[in-house]
């Protein structure tokens, strides 16, 4: 504790203060820019770290990465175009509220809780640092299988009201994520004679596809009949200083969540704030307003996969182990200047790791000053009438997927999976669940076949420690817990019938 | 007839796990203990299939009416947009495939408002050329390439 | 910074072009910016050491060097995109060992042929695999290896190359063991902490911090001399297996038909960036021991042919199919 008080000295230094700043803005910028993403900022920074001192080289390079996770919720809110796929679960009720006039409420509570989600994740490493290692070292391939079981059962229950469809929708997600090599055999699944597809189909182009144009083409013609901008009140932002007392117990369910899955490599935030949707869902006493535009359903996204942010840089500094691209370029950042990750890092460079934490918080606290002034002027921009939006988006989403291998393969991509996405949505399947299929299927499928590998074959492996069988339990829950409800609230209806 | 095009979502995703299904003819299955490259392919198009069956199956029992109707021509220009994009970007620069694509849009409503969109394909190319191409330096020109 | 000066030299040099006819002597060269292709994506490890060396060579012959990232399909698509450029030194490609001596045999959607598409222009680095076991485990050294490797053992690889490489020791040594593939070395990492696998095969680098804190051990590396930040870890060939010689390798290469003059001119910056002890301390605090300088270009291009053949060979040997 002391030590991270003393980080602050570190953290609050002119330089220091300065370089968090660039990094956060351009992380904030890159985040509302769709398709983008945190890894083009930084490798664009790359060279200029060269020059800086490892610690100052840091703290901007993971400034621009939970910038990002911010600003990714801006435009998710506002055009449901969904930064980074962790932000993809706060268009389900933010942009709905965005088309009815709240949009500055849904953009007040997205910042508010990623600052509280970021804020309590930031405790958690202070707090529970060692515990985190042991509990990151302690997943193993069945634990990870648990968990990502969890979170396609959590992400296939978390929309709509049949859940035969989100299973549907899974199933294909997780059939467009087996495109590309088999990390096992080395056989090229799907690849259909491109060598685009050998690496799979991009994320980013995925995830814009299917949420960026269908809503393109299913309002680029309502909107000539209803040329009436939406309207905002002035007294929005009121109104969301008034609600924000009922997000409360959200934002600690999302930050708790988080924070528990972020030391995860590969897809903590994005399990995080999947899970913290359907954990709000299932515990609402209102499960069926979820997706027309509840707050609650933005406010526990958003602090989940803040804190699970914040969270992922312990396996990172202590281990040496990234969790994401993003990640790997902040190590590599590290080693030039000669740091190398791993379990001395706490002990031989203290006011690196602990000057880092502190300008964790002193970068959220800038996200929040620089954010919440904003709002209005984000808010207004939904009143510009919406003709204009929609080549903007189409454009954005087009140059920006093109930005992140330079590929216009990736533009193809989008076009088909804006197609399909279109064609599925007018049936009433939701994006949401092909989404998290599409991410999470190629690694269940890894962990389970490396859990088979290691343990020569024996199912028993799966269930073999506490952790796993807990997670297993838990995803039992969420599978039943709904069933279990609607059972009871219809004998309870029954009940006073005749009473 | 109509309820069986309202419920034709299902057999969409039947369709679709179909197409998945053949493509992994080739892939090895694996056994249960060292499962290989096939089983997840074929275990999820199958599934994928039978879910699909069940939900027409479901639509047409309870007689269910689609979300909404498909509106082709919103889809055929925004799908052109998307193509200009793809076909052109690398070749025609920024601001050639831009001031295209958003003409193709416009096309999707009338009035065409032919000032307003060469405005808007105007200053849409300028501010993603600033950001994309000078501020993350993507490689990519403005005008078309005269060069090549 | 980079790309607004790289516009501005791109738009003069275009006037210039339209102006002045082609034709001109070698010693013109370069007068415009060079593209290097490096075909996977920005910020990792080869990226890091490809940026670290074009900012090098770009002092060394006054013209920026552009790096361009063009990732997919295990570095197939920049690597595909570099052959079809033209051969005028003004594109050249960061080529590795799995780009151009593995991925030919492996991956069918590989098209070119690394001896007849590309030039050498410098090899840039060499560095060995390191095999490591738990230090719970209480393997001291490579007989109590030998004797704990059964089929019951596994061994984790984060990547074709340091598979390839486990292969070749199982083989000559008549070793047995499973091999568990990841998606980089990273991934193994906790797996081999927590001693769920039994060992790794990897690049020594990523594995250094746990080497020196106790909680992995050494067992062997896989070139022929000592890694310099391994002194007391024995050779594959000094524990009695001759010629084993497995390392990973960087280069820089040009499309084939680019001039000699214009080969050597770029060489002869790469030497120099390369004796710059500030840049050779940056690229060894980045895992990558730089290469004697040794090699000339054409040398660069035997190395390459080697190697290709060598890994060819290999993988037909070992009966891996191309996909």
């Amino acid at each position: 504790m002391t030590d991270f008080i003393s980080g602050f000295a570190t953290a609050l230094h002119p330089l220091n203060l300065f370089y968090c700043l660039i990094g956060v803005v351009l992380g904030n910028i890159v985040g509302v820019l769709p398709g983008i993403g945190a890894i083009a900022a930084i490798s664009i920074l790359l060279p200029v770290t060269f020059y800086l001192e490892p610690t100052t080289a840091v703290i901007m390079l993971a400034g621009v990465y939970y910038g990002a996770e911010y600003g990714g919720s801006i435009s998710s809110i506002l055009l449901n175009l969904p930064g980074t796929a962790s932000n993809a679960i706060t268009t389900l009720d933010g942009y709905p509220l965005a088309r009815r006039g709240e949009a500055g409420t849904a953009l007040l509570t997205a910042q508010i809780s990623s600052f509280a989600g970021g804020t309590l994740g930031i405790v958690a490493m202070v707090v529970f640092s060692p515990l985190i290692v042991a509990f990151s070292l302690s997943f193993g391939p069945a634990e990870y299988f648990a968990t990502l079981l969890l979170g396609l059962v959590a992400g296939s229950t978390a929309v709509g009201n049949s859940p035969l469809r989100g299973v549907a929708m899974v199933c294909i997600g997780m059939l467009l994520g087996s495109i590309g090599l088999d990390l096992n055999s080395g056989i090229a699944r799907y690849d259909t004679g491109f060598p685009n597809l050998l690496d799979g189909l991009s994320i980013v182009a995925v995830a814009m596809g299917l949420f960026g144009i269908p809503e393109v083409v299913a309002n680029i013609r309502a909107a000539q009949r209803d040329e009436k901008p939406i309207p905002i009140s002035a007294g929005a932002m009121f109104a969301a200083f008034r609600k924000l007392r009922s997000i409360v117990p959200s934002v600690l369910r999302g930050a708790g969540i988080g924070g528990f899955l972020g030391p995860l490599p590969g897809a903590g935030p994005t399990i995080a704030s999947f899970l913290a949707y359907s954990v709000e869902r299932s515990t609402s006493r209102n499960p069926q307003e979820f997706g027309t535009g509840r707050i609650n359903g933005v406010a526990a996204p958003e602090a989940a996969n803040n804190a699970a942010a914040q969270t992922a840089f312990i396996p990172t500094m202590t281990l040496g182990i990234p969790g994401t691209p993003t990640m790997a370029i902040i190590l590599g950042a590290l080693m030039i200047h000669g740091i190398a990750p791993g379990p001395q890092l706490v002990g031989e460079h203290p006011d690196l790791f602990w000057g880092l934490v502190a300008s964790f918080w002193v970068g959220n606290v800038f996200l929040l000053l620089l954010n919440v002034p904003l709002i209005g002027v984000w808010a207004r921009l939904v009143s510009v009438p919406r003709r204009f939006f929609f080549p903007v988006i189409v454009a954005l989403v087009c140059t920006g997927v093109y930005g992140v291998s330079n590929s216009v393969f990736d533009i193809w991509a989008v076009l088909l999976m804006g197609v399909a996405g279109y064609v599925f949505r007018c049936f009433g399947f939701s994006p949401a669940p092909l989404l998290i299929g599409f991410v999470l299927g190629p690694m269940i499928e890894q962990y389970l076949r490396r859990a088979l590998m290691i343990s020569n074959g024996d199912y028993a492996y799966l269930f073999s420690s506490g952790t796993s069988i807990a997670i297993h339990c838990l995803t039992l829950f969420v599978l039943l817990w709904p069933i279990v409800r609607s059972y009871r609230s219809k004998a309870r209806m029954r009940a006073e019938e005749t009473s | 007839m109509k309820t069986l095009k309202d419920a034709s979502g299902g057999l969409l995703i039947a369709l679709t796990g179909l197409v998945f299904l053949i493509g992994a003819r080739n892939f090895a299955v694996g056994d249960l203990r060292n499962i290989g490259p096939g089983f997840f392919p074929v275990a999820l198009s199958v599934l994928a299939i039978a879910a699909g069956l069940l939900i027409t199956t479901l639509d047409v029992i309870k007689k269910a009416h689609a979300q909404m109707s498909m509106d082709l021509r919103a889809l055929a220009c925004v799908a052109a947009a998307i193509i200009v994009y793809a076909a052109l970007l690398e070749r025609a620069g920024v601001l050639v495939t831009t001031v295209l694509a958003v003409f193709i849009l416009a096309l999707a409503r009338r009035p065409l408002r032919p000032l307003e969109t060469l405005l808007l394909g105007t200053g849409l190319s300028a501010f993603i050329w600033a950001a994309f191409v000078l501020g993350l330096g993507m490689p990519l020109s403005l005008f078309p390439d005269i060069l090549q | 910074m980079l790309t607004k000066r790289a516009f501005l030299t791109v738009a003069a040099s275009a006037m210039a072009l339209a102006m002045t006819s082609a034709g001109h002597a070698a010693e013109d060269y370069p007068k415009e910016p060079i593209k290097l292709i490096v075909p996977y994506s920005p910020g990792g490890g080869t990226d890091v050491t490809a940026r670290i060396v074009a900012e090098g060579m770009a002092k060394n012959l006054a013209q920026p060097i552009i790096v361009e990232n063009r990732p997919g399909a295990s570095g197939t698509v920049g690597t595909l995109l570099a052959k079809s450029a033209k051969a005028d030194g003004y594109t050249l490609l960061f080529g590795i060992q799995a780009t151009l001596a593995l991925n030919p045999s492996l991956f069918k959607s590989a098209t070119y042929a690394p001896k007849d598409d590309f030039a050498g222009v410098a090899l840039i680095s060499e560095s060995p695999y390191v095999i490591t076991v738990p230090g719970k485990a209480g393997i001291a050294d490579y007989k109590q290896f030998a004797e704990a490797a059964t089929e019951r053992m596994t061994m984790a690889n984060g990547g074709s190359a340091a598979l390839l490489a486990a292969r070749l020791l199982a083989r000559d040594a008549g070793l047995k063991f499973s091999n568990i593939p990841y998606s980089g070395t990273g991934a193994a990492i906790s797996d081999i902490l927590a001693g769920r696998v039994n060992a790794l095969i990897s690049s020594p680098v990523s594995v250094l911090p746990h080497i020196e804190s106790g909680a992995l051990k050494p067992i062997l590396v896989t070139s022929t001399t000592r890694y310099h930040a391994l002194p007391d870890t024995p050779t594959a060939e000094e524990l009695g297996f001759k010629g084993f010689n497995v390392v990973g390798w960087y280069s820089i290469v040009a499309p084939k038909g680019v001039p000699q003059d214009r080969l050597d001119m770029l060489n002869e910056a790469f030497r120099k960036t390369i004796a710059d002890e500030a840049i050779a301390k940056r690229l060894m605090d980045v895992g990558v021991t730089p290469a004697p300088g040794k090699l000339t270009a054409a040398e660069t291009s035997e190395y390459i042919a080697r190697e290709y053949d060598l890994w060819t060979k290999e993988i037909a040997d070992a009966g891996i199919e191309a996909q």
